[in-house]
């Protein structure tokens, strides 16, 4: 999975770094999804039995907070107008899929992110350097992208020795997602439409029954 | 004798409040347990919270209460929308898809979540869950309240007349003429979030002069009796989903302060947005102090005025309301806002089946313990040093002393968007310049916001003016600060001489009366634990993180000190 992800992200790289607006979105969406890592690991620190765990999420919480920061940072720089908050929700991960399914799920999430971040990097190699210095902090980035794949990795063979199947079942779910996110974004799109449809059909009638004066 | 939930949820600050006998047991904010900064989603896990805390399970629940009636509220959404054909078309369609997206089937839902059956899930109005979160828990008989909001189910303002428990309605202000709305168009005007923001709006106005009056009266008419009237084409909340304010505004105004830009306070450009602010916030205060006025006159045999909702959050109104508005005293509840509303509508859930619900709230400790056995372990296992000091307050107060900051995880958590020393950042507030140094490497945040002072009810005469009463205990009130507080304390006072002081008593809090003992002066700066953007913390954990990603000296856990040792 993580092997399209790479494929996926070096086709669409030039295009996005060959303008400074929408490199700055898309490092914006990165600022994104660190924050959202920070409340997922902060969540399974409350939550697991382990005090040694907990410590390990807890470091892993503290590296995607700084990377949120790097991230919202590098943002601006590429584009001042970029300087949005950044909001997050939570899936309650930790919560829904138990500790072991979690882990496979976030180890998943790293091996993705380095592939994204190794398919940036090759495209800003030997080019131009933009505002902010993006090679440098990507490449900081993916040194503890590294290390969060790899302890994941071992605490996953720990809590669940026959991984195999984990990950697969955490490879279909994200297939999912994805795939639930797609049918929402169309579905919003037909809701659009019928909404205005209803509106356009009530509000005559509205505005006949109104008081007047 | 009944077990009763509160809940509110899905607008702003989703929240959960357990009452058991009549007495509010425990009360979590959702946001302090997912972490999300000012979750509104249906509240599961500060329910889950509420029932640990309390160690109830969910089939001994009685009755579960909204804090607010769905349909009421989709048929306003309806009709404020379509009454606006074609203005309101976005409006219509995102609020639709808002109420139709689980707001309007969340008694369902929490009749399912818990188990329970229909005739035990109940709703109750929106203005009404704050005014009981204010008076039933104020000690005051009989009371005025005055609860002041952006819209609840179709109500913006209203007064109520508490007596012999029961709430009486006298006056409302419908929708859309709304005062809460009005400085939330102010507060998006000025580029900040809406519903986050109206604080840095009211530090803001310390900076300016409320000189633009002429401009503002275009827009909004203050009445007689505090209620108002905006102009439709200035202020879009009535047609738009997003977007607080038209192009009206900045027509009258200038173009509106993009988000994000660093304040310079002496640029001409940001003085003008601080004249802004400083006349948006005198024409809130007009308006609350004729309210006030307006219940007195309502309410006639009442000495005490309850507020609530989000407008009731405006410490300097709420000032100006205790000094020149007609009451002896002014209550405000420690949660003002809509988690207050959980409170509310739990506590009127349990008045409904028979209990006697009427108590002064005597602490807003109402969240989980800090847990010292678990941050002990987290805290060995990150590698840090875990000691527990013979004389933990003599240590503590050497610290701060030395210009240390000390993060504190103690006991209960917090109830309502204070800190009270629970979950608490302090420092010793001299010199000023520790305010930058806070606000630099921890808070981040806008010059104009100020950090608070905490003191005992000793040295509380000699530190700050103005009455000392209810308010200060929960840190809704502002004071004017002396002399010996510019001295002692300037790092916790604001620009225009106040400071939004908490009173401390030994008989709540032993622990911060004996470090105030301890520290060279009896005050303290008191701030809410929590990173920039961040919610409070809650769990050891949180603190824990906190103590990783900043520069403190220690960070206390009931009778822990940690520091962040070499691993
Ligand atoms: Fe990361
Ligand atoms: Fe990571
Ligand atoms: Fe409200």
């Amino acid at each position: 999975m993580s092997l399209i992800f790479g494929a996926l992200t070096r086709l669409f790289a030039p295009f996005v770094w060959s303008s400074p607006r929408r490199a700055a979105r898309m490092v914006h969406g990165f600022a994104h999804a660190e924050r959202a890592s920070v409340i997922d690991m902060q969540q399974a620190a409350r939550h697991t039995p382990s005090p040694a765990r907990a410590a390990q999420y807890l470091r892993h919480a503290a590296d995607e907070w700084r990377h949120a920061q790097l991230f919202a940072r590098l943002a601006h720089k590429l584009d001042a107008a970029r300087s949005g908050p950044v909001h997050v929700d939570t899936e309650h991960l930790y919560d829904t899929l138990g500790e072991a399914s979690f882990l496979a799920f976030v180890h998943m999430g790293e091996q993705r992110g380095r592939a994204q971040f190794d398919a940036h990097l090759a495209h800003l190699a030997g080019r131009a350097p933009l505002p902010g210095r993006p090679r440098a902090v990507i490449r900081g980035v993916l040194r503890d992208e590294h290390q969060h794949a790899a302890y994941t990795g071992a605490l996953l063979d720990e809590l669940e020795p026959r991984r195999g199947g984990l990950v697969a079942r955490m490879a279909r779910r994200q297939l999912w997602r994805q795939w639930l996110r797609a049918g929402r974004a169309l579905s919003s799109g037909l809701y659009l439409v019928t909404g205005g449809l209803l509106y356009v059909l009530c509000a005559p009638l509205f505005t006949l029954l109104r008081p007047r004066g | 004798m009944a077990t009763v939930l509160g809940v509110s949820a899905h607008y702003h600050d989703a929240a959960a409040c357990l009452v058991r006998d009549g007495a509010v047991v425990a009360a979590v904010q959702q946001e302090r347990i997912s972490r999300v900064k000012n979750d509104a989603s249906f509240p599961a896990a500060a329910i889950a919270q509420c029932l640990r805390i309390a160690d109830v399970d969910p089939g001994a629940i009685d009755r579960a209460v909204f804090y607010e009636q769905p349909f009421a509220k989709l048929e306003r959404v309806m009709r404020s929308t379509l009454t606006t054909f074609p203005h309101g078309l976005s409006g219509f369609v995102a609020g639709m898809a808002r109420q139709l997206g689980g707001r309007v089937f969340v008694l369902d839902h929490l009749r399912e979540h818990l188990g329970l059956s229909r005739d035990q899930v109940m709703a109750v109005p929106h203005h009404q869950s704050h005014a009981a979160s204010a008076y039933l828990v104020s000690g005051a008989e009989p009371a005025a309240v005055l609860v002041v909001d952006g819209v609840g189910e179709n109500e913006t303002t209203s007064i109520w007349h508490g007596t012999g428990g029961a709430l009486v309605p006298r006056y409302t202000q419908p929708f859309p003429d709304s005062l809460g709305l009005f400085y939330a168009a102010i507060t998006a005007y000025l580029g900040f979030a809406v519903n986050e923001g109206e604080y840095k709006v009211m530090g803001l106005a310390a900076f300016g002069q409320p000189r633009l009056e002429e401009e503002f009266a275009a827009f909004i008419t203050v009445h007689d009796d505090g209620s108002v009237t905006l102009d439709r084409d200035t202020f879009l909340h009535m047609v738009h989903p997003t977007r607080a304010f038209g192009p009206r505004l900045e027509q009258r105004l200038g173009p509106a302060r993009p988000f994000g830009r660093p304040w310079r306070l002496f640029d001409p450009a940001d003085a003008h947005y601080a004249d802004v602010a400083a006349t948006a916030q005198a024409v809130l205060e007009t308006a609350l102090l004729r309210l006030a006025r307006t219940a007195h006159r309502l309410c006639g045999d009442a000495d005490t005025l309850c507020l609530a909702g989000g407008v009731a959050l405006n410490v300097r109104a709420v000032r100006r309301v205790l000094d020149e508005g007609p009451f002896h005293e002014v209550f405000v509840a420690p949660a003002a806002g809509d988690a207050g509303g959980a409170m509310g509508a739990a506590l009127l859930g349990a008045q409904d089946l028979g209990d006697d619900v009427q108590r002064p709230l005597a602490d807003a400790a109402l969240g989980a313990p800090a847990d010292a056995a678990r941050a002990q372990a987290v805290a060995a296992s990150l590698g840090f040093a875990v000691a527990r000091p013979s004389d933990l307050l003599g240590q503590a107060a050497r610290v701060l002393d030395d210009g240390g900051l000390l993060a504190v995880c103690r006991g209960r958590s917090e109830w309502g968007p204070r800190a009270l020393g629970h979950r608490s950042l302090l420092a010793r507030p001299r010199p000023a310049a520790v305010q930058d140094r806070i606000n630099a490497q921890v808070k981040r945040r806008e010059p104009f916001r100020p950090l608070a002072p905490v003191t005992t009810r000793d040295a509380f005469d000699g530190y700050f003016g103005g009455r000392c009463d209810k308010l200060q205990r929960f840190m809704t009130v502002t004071n004017p600060a002396t002399a010996k507080a510019r001295r002692d304390c300037p790092a916790a006072l604001h620009v225009d001489g106040t400071a939004r002081a908490q009173l401390v008593e030994a008989a709540s809090d032993p622990w911060l009366t004996g470090l105030l003992a301890r520290t060279a002066e009896p005050v303290l700066l008191n701030t809410s634990l929590n990173a920039a953007g961040e919610p409070i913390c809650d769990a050891v954990e949180d603190a824990l993180l906190f103590l990783m990603r900043h520069r403190v000296a220690a960070l206390v856990v009931d009778d822990l000190w940690i520091e962040r040792g070499r691993r």
